[in-house]
C-alpha cells in the first residue's frame, strides 16, 4: 500500500510540482513548435507518452542487466539514443498504418520526437540518479503525462492568443513564452503540496 | 586567383551567418532546452557553450570527412551515433578535468546529443560540403549559440542575484564576486524557471522590434524612391512635350 | 538480386563498423579518464573532511556503507594521525528545489555535531541557503533547528539530514 501511494505521489509530483516542461525544461522545442493547434498537440502528447514509456521499459533493463554486468556502463548514451531512434521509427510506422490523418497532421514533428529532450532526459536521468525499476517507471509516467497535460493546456491558450491584440513585436513566439512563464508561476504555487506527506 | 577570392568572402560570410543572420537560438529557435536550463550563471552558460561548440566542431568535421562513404538509408542513425560518441567523450573528459562544471550542468551535457542544432548542421550542411567549410560553419554556429546563451545568462544573473561571480565552476580561476545591485534589491524571480521564459521572450521581442523597424524604414525608403522616380518620369515627359511643342 | 543484397550488406556493415568504432573510442576514453575521476572523488572527500575537522584530519580505513537510511550513504572514521577525533557521514537528499549532497561531521568524544561541508548543491536557492543557513550553522552563530532563513525548504532538508546522521551515529556507536 505504501509503495502504491509513493508511486502515485511520485507521478503527481513529476506532473505538477516539478513539471517536466515548465520547471525542468525538457521538451521545449515541440512545446513551442507543435502547440499551435490543439488536435496535433493531443496527437503529439499521446505519441510522446507512448515513446517515453516504451523507452523506459527497454532502457532500464538494458542498462542494469546488459551494460553494467558487461562492464560497459559508459555506453549508455549511445545505446539509449539508438533505442529511441528505432522506437520513433516504429511508432511512426504504427501511426501511419492506423491513422493516416494523424500522421499527416503531425508531419515533420514525429521524427522530431527523437530529438525531444524529454525522452533521452528521462532515460538518462533514471540511470544517473540510480532509480529502481518502480521509481524509473514513476519518473517516466509522470514526465510523459505531465508533458501531455502541459502541451494540451498551452495549445488551448495559444489558439486564443492568435486573435488577441498583442503588440507587434510580441506577436507569435514572445507572447507565447510570456504565457508559459505565467503558467510556470501558477505551478510554482503548488510547491510544498506534499512536503508533509512525502517523508 | 578567383577561387581564393571566392573562398575569402565566402568563409567570412559562412562564419558570420552563425552569429547574426542565422543565430541558432534567436533566429532558428533551436536548442532552447539547454538555453533555458543552464543560464542561471554566466560561468555555467559559458561552460555549456564551450562544450557544445566542441561537440559541434568534431561532429561536423567527421561527418564531412565521411560524407561520401555513408549510404543514404542509414544517414541519420550514423550521424546520431557519431554525435553520441563525441558527447560521451566530452562528458568523460569534463567529469575528469572539470568536475564542478560536470555537476553544474548535470544531465544537459548528455542532452547535447539531441540538440537540434548539432544534428541539423550535420544533415543540412556537413553532409554536403567539404571539411573546411563545415569547420567554419560549425565554428560560427557554436560561437553564435555561446554568445546567445551568455547574453541570457547575463540578464538572469545580473537581475536575479545582483552580482557576477566567477571561479565557482572553473575552479582554476580565483573566486571573485562583483556585487552591482545591493543585496535585498535583486529580483530573485529571474533565477527561477519563470525568469528564464521571461528573459527569452523579451530578447525575442526586442529582436522582432528591430526587424520590424528595419522593414518599415526600408518600406518607407522604397516608397520615397518610387515617388521620386514617378516625379522624374513626369518631368521628363513634360520636357519632351515642351520640346516637341517648340 | 545480387546487387541489392550486396547493397543491404554494405549498408548494414557500414552501420556496424560505425557503431563498433564509436564503442571502441568511448572505451578508450573511459580507460584514459577513469583514474582521474576516481582521484577527483577521493580529493573531494578529503577536502570535505579537512574543511570540517581542520588541517591534520584525514580519514582512516574504508568507508562503511549504511543501509536503511533515507539520506545517509556511508561514513568514515576521522583521525588526526594518532587517535580518532570524529565521524564523517556522507548524505544526499533532494526536495522539490533540487538535490544537495553534504558531508556531516560529529566529534568522537562528545558525539556532538561539529560542522558540515557541501559536496554538491543543486538547490534553486543555493546561495541563499549557503549564506543564511549553512555558513552561520558552521560558525556556530545559528542553531540547526532554526530553519526560517529565506531558503526554508532547503534548510529543513539539511536539518533532516543532520538529524538522520545523528541517529546513524548513535546506532554505529551502539553496535560497537
Amino acid at each position: 500500500m505504501k509503495i502504491f501511494i509513493s508511486f502515485i505521489l511520485a507521478i503527481v509530483s513529476s506532473m505538477l510540482i516539478d513539471n517536466v516542461v515548465l520547471s525542468r525544461f525538457y521538451g521545449i522545442c515541440p512545446f513551442l513548435g507543435v502547440s499551435k493547434k490543439t488536435k496535433s498537440s493531443i496527437g503529439m502528447g499521446a505519441a510522446v507518452i507512448f515513446v517515453i514509456m516504451l523507452a523506459t521499459l527497454i532502457c532500464w533493463p538494458l542498462y542494469n542487466y546488459v551494460l553494467v554486468p558487461a562492464g560497459i556502463p559508459f555506453l549508455d548514451t549511445v545505446a539509449y539514443i539508438l533505442v529511441i531512434a528505432c522506437l520513433v521509427q516504429l511508432v511512426g510506422l504504427f501511426i501511419k498504418k492506423y491513422s493516416p490523418t494523424l500522421y499527416k497532421s503531425l508531419g515533420i514533428y514525429l521524427p522530431l520526437i527523437t530529438t525531444n529532450c524529454a525522452v533521452l532526459g528521462v532515460a538518462q536521468g533514471n540511470t544517473d540518479q540510480g532509480y529502481t525499476f518502480l521509481e524509473a517507471l514513476a519518473n517516466g509516467l509522470g514526465t510523459s503525462i505531465g508533458f501531455f497535460l502541459i502541451i494540451v493546456t498551452f495549445s488551448c491558450v495559444r489558439t486564443r492568443l492568435d486573435s488577441a491584440n498583442t503588440p507587434k513585436a510580441f506577436k507569435g513566439l514572445p507572447i507565447a513564452l510570456i504565457t508559459a512563464a505565467i503558467m510556470a508561476i501558477a505551478l510554482m504555487g503548488l510547491q510544498g503540496l506534499f512536503s508533509g506527506v512525502i517523508k | 586567383m578567383d577561387k581564393i577570392k571566392r573562398e575569402k568572402g565566402y568563409t567570412k560570410a559562412n562564419f558570420l551567418k552563425g552569429l547574426f543572420v542565422e543565430n541558432p537560438l534567436f533566429v532558428s529557435i533551436l536548442g532552447t532546452c539547454p538555453a533555458l536550463a543552464t543560464t542561471k550563471t554566466v560561468e555555467a552558460a559559458f561552460g555549456m557553450g564551450l562544450l557544445f561548440t566542441i561537440v559541434l566542431l568534431c561532429s561536423n568535421v567527421l561527418v564531412s570527412l565521411l560524407r561520401k562513404l555513408i549510404p543514404e538509408e542509414i544517414r541519420t542513425p550514423s550521424y546520431i551515433v557519431i554525435i553520441a560518441t563525441f558527447v560521451t567523450m566530452v562528458k568523460m573528459f569534463t567529469n575528469a578535468f572539470l568536475p564542478e562544471l560536470y555537476s553544474t550542468l548535470g544531465v544537459f551535457i548528455s542532452l547535447i546529443v539531441v540538440n537540434c542544432i548539432v544534428l541539423g548542421r550535420a544533415e543540412a550542411y556537413a553532409s554536403k560540403n567539404n571539411v573546411f567549410d563545415s569547420f567554419i560553419d560549425a565554428l560560427g554556429m557554436g560561437v553564435g549559440y555561446t554568445l546567445a546563451i551568455i547574453l541570457m545568462a547575463i540578464f538572469r544573473e545580473f537581475l536575479g542575484t545582483g552580482a557576477f561571480s566567477i571561479g565557482t565552476v572553473f575552479t582554476f580561476i580565483p573566486a571573485a564576486k562583483l556585487q552591482i545591485i545591493p543585496k535585498g534589491y535583486e529580483i530573485s524571480l529571474f533565477q527561477t524557471p519563470v525568469g528564464a521564459f521571461i528573459v527569452f521572450a523579451l530578447i525575442l521581442a526586442v529582436i522582432a522590434f528591430i526587424k520590424n523597424r528595419k522593414a518599415e524604414l526600408k518600406f518607407n525608403l522604397d516608397k520615397q524612391e518610387k515617388i521620386r522616380k514617378a516625379q522624374e518620369a513626369k518631368l521628363k515627359a513634360q520636357e519632351a512635350a515642351n520640346g516637341g511643342n517648340k | 538480386m545480387d546487387s541489392q543484397k550486396k547493397h543491404y550488406l554494405i549498408t548494414a556493415l557500414t552501420l556496424g563498423i560505425i557503431t563498433a568504432a564509436s564503442a571502441a573510442i568511448i572505451g578508450l576514453t573511459n580507460m584514459v579518464t577513469r583514474d582521474q575521476i576516481a582521484r577527483n572523488e577521493e580529493n573531494k572527500i578529503n577536502a570535505g573532511i579537512v574543511e570540517i575537522f581542520g588541517e591534520n584530519a584525514k580519514k582512516s580505513g574504508d568507508q562503511h556503507n549504511l543501509e536503511n537510511y533515507k539520506y545517509v550513504q556511508y561514513y568514515y572514521d576521522v583521525t588526526n594521525g594518532t587517535e580518532q577525533i570524529g565521524y564523517a557521514f556522507r548524505t544526499s537528499g533532494s526536495n522539490m528545489y533540487g538535490k544537495i549532497s553534504l558531508m556531516v561531521g560529529f566529534y568522537y568524544a562528545t558525539e556532538a555535531f561539529k560542522a558540515l561541508s557541501i559536496v554538491t548543491n543543486e538547490q534553486t536557492y543555493a546561495t541563499t541557503l549557503v549564506e543564511n543557513y549553512i555558513n552561520p550553522v558552521n560558525e556556530g552563530t545559528r542553531v540547526v533547528e532554526d530553519v526560517s532563513c529565506g531558503a526554508t525548504y532547503g534548510a529543513r532538508l539539511v536539518r533532516d539530514m543532520i538529524d538522520e546522521c545523528y541517529t546513524a551515529m548513535v546506532e554505529v556507536i551502539a553496535n560497537g
